[in-house]
């Protein structure tokens, strides 16, 4: 009875031996708990940013100026974002937060561009084929931007030994198309120490 | 006469605040729609998204640890390379390389041999492999038995 004990016992620990190592456990979070492993660009900076650019944006004056001047909600495109740091960073992580703060405020209208503009302008050429003419939308109506979202991000990096300062700077600014005036601009610094 | 008049002025007026709001503008302007025409496709299609132009930070920590891999990578392969090429090159008698696994074999007791009683160097590529393939599995099944009869006894108290 104690040896078939002790071959079950065996056989139990050395089963748990080979196999601890192999477990994964993975768990939903939400995203706005902040998690930091690397010390690199993650969701909490993206999620930073968009917060303080949504709340600058809307709250900045140029939006009020431009419509008691031409009569008309202004439209605006979003340009591309050079990303001059040290990671690899997609600033649509950030950027799409605000294209939705800009087109749920009702103030504020927005364009497509890049990508997304070429598939709805194939789609109208086809429907200039397919499509009945009732239903067919017409070439040359699209609406023209009045300005243009761009921005830069940058890093400074001080490490020696096992310590590490990281600053990420985010600056987007809002250009007026006919006149290249800079009609908002906002930045947003992240600082990190890291302590390997 | 009178509604003629009237219809002239507000044609000539209309045409006068056309011109004054674009007074200002350079008369070379067409020259700019041409140049710009021609790349703005390059400059549209990156409308939306990310530019990458990034750099490598210098990092102590990360650059000694890449340091560190590189050292381990190298040396590993330099066991490789000694291992497959062990049965020529093995030998200290500095010269006589086609000859020196046979004369190990066969006058062990040789004076011209540094290591007078191996038998060539075949065990050193087989030793690696095997020690490879075998040690870490072993240690594991040795710890994972001490590991089981530790607790058996822990269990029988």
């Amino acid at each position: 009875m104690k040896n078939q004990y002790f071959k079950i016992i065996c056989i139990v620990s050395i089963g748990i031996f080979l196999f601890s190592s192999c477990g994964r456990t993975v768990t939903r979070i939400s995203s706005d708990t902040v998690v930091d492993y690397s010390g690199n660009w993650n969701n909490t900076d993206s999620r930073l940013v968009s917060e303080k650019m949504i709340q600058t944006m809307m709250n900045a004056p140029w939006v009020q100026v431009f419509t008691q001047v031409k009569h008309k909600k202004p439209t605006i495109i979003v340009g591309f974002v050079v990303n001059k740091t040290h990671n690899h960073i997609d600033a649509e992580t950030f950027l799409q937060d605000l294209e939705t703060a800009i087109v749920n405020s009702g103030t504020i209208r927005l364009v497509q561009g890049g990508e997304q503009r070429k598939a709805l302008r194939a789609e109208r050429a086809d429907q200039q084929d397919n499509a009945s003419l009732s239903t067919m939308k017409r070439f040359g109506l699209e609406h023209g931007a009045d300005f243009m979202l761009q921005g830069v991000m940058t890093s400074t990096v001080d490490a020696f030994k096992k310590n590490k300062v990281v600053q990420y700077q985010v600056s987007l600014q809002l250009s007026n198309l006919e006149t290249n005036e800079i009609v908002w601009m906002s930045t947003e610094k992240i600082t990190k120490t890291v302590k390997n | 006469m009178n509604k003629f008049f009237l219809f002239s002025l507000f044609i000539i007026s209309t045409l006068l605040i056309f011109a004054q709001e674009h007074s200002d503008q350079n008369p070379n302007y067409k020259r700019m729609i041409i140049k710009y025409s021609a790349i703005a496709d390059s400059f549209s299609n990156m409308e939306g998204t990310s530019l990458q132009r990034t750099y490598k930070a210098y990092d102590w920590n990360e650059t000694k640890m890449q340091e560190k891999a590189e050292r381990k990578a190298f040396n590993r392969e330099l066991r490789l390379i000694e291992a497959k090429n062990s049965y020529y090159n093995y030998n200290y008698d500095y010269g006589y390389l086609f000859y020196s696994n046979y004369r190990n074999y066969n006058y062990p007791f040789s004076p011209y041999n540094y290591y007078p009683y191996s038998y060539g160097n075949y065990g050193n590529y087989y030793r690696n492999n095997w020690t490879q393939a075998i040690v870490p599995p072993l240690i594991g099944a040795a710890v994972g038995t001490a590991a089981s009869v530790g607790m058996y006894h822990l269990l029988r108290k």
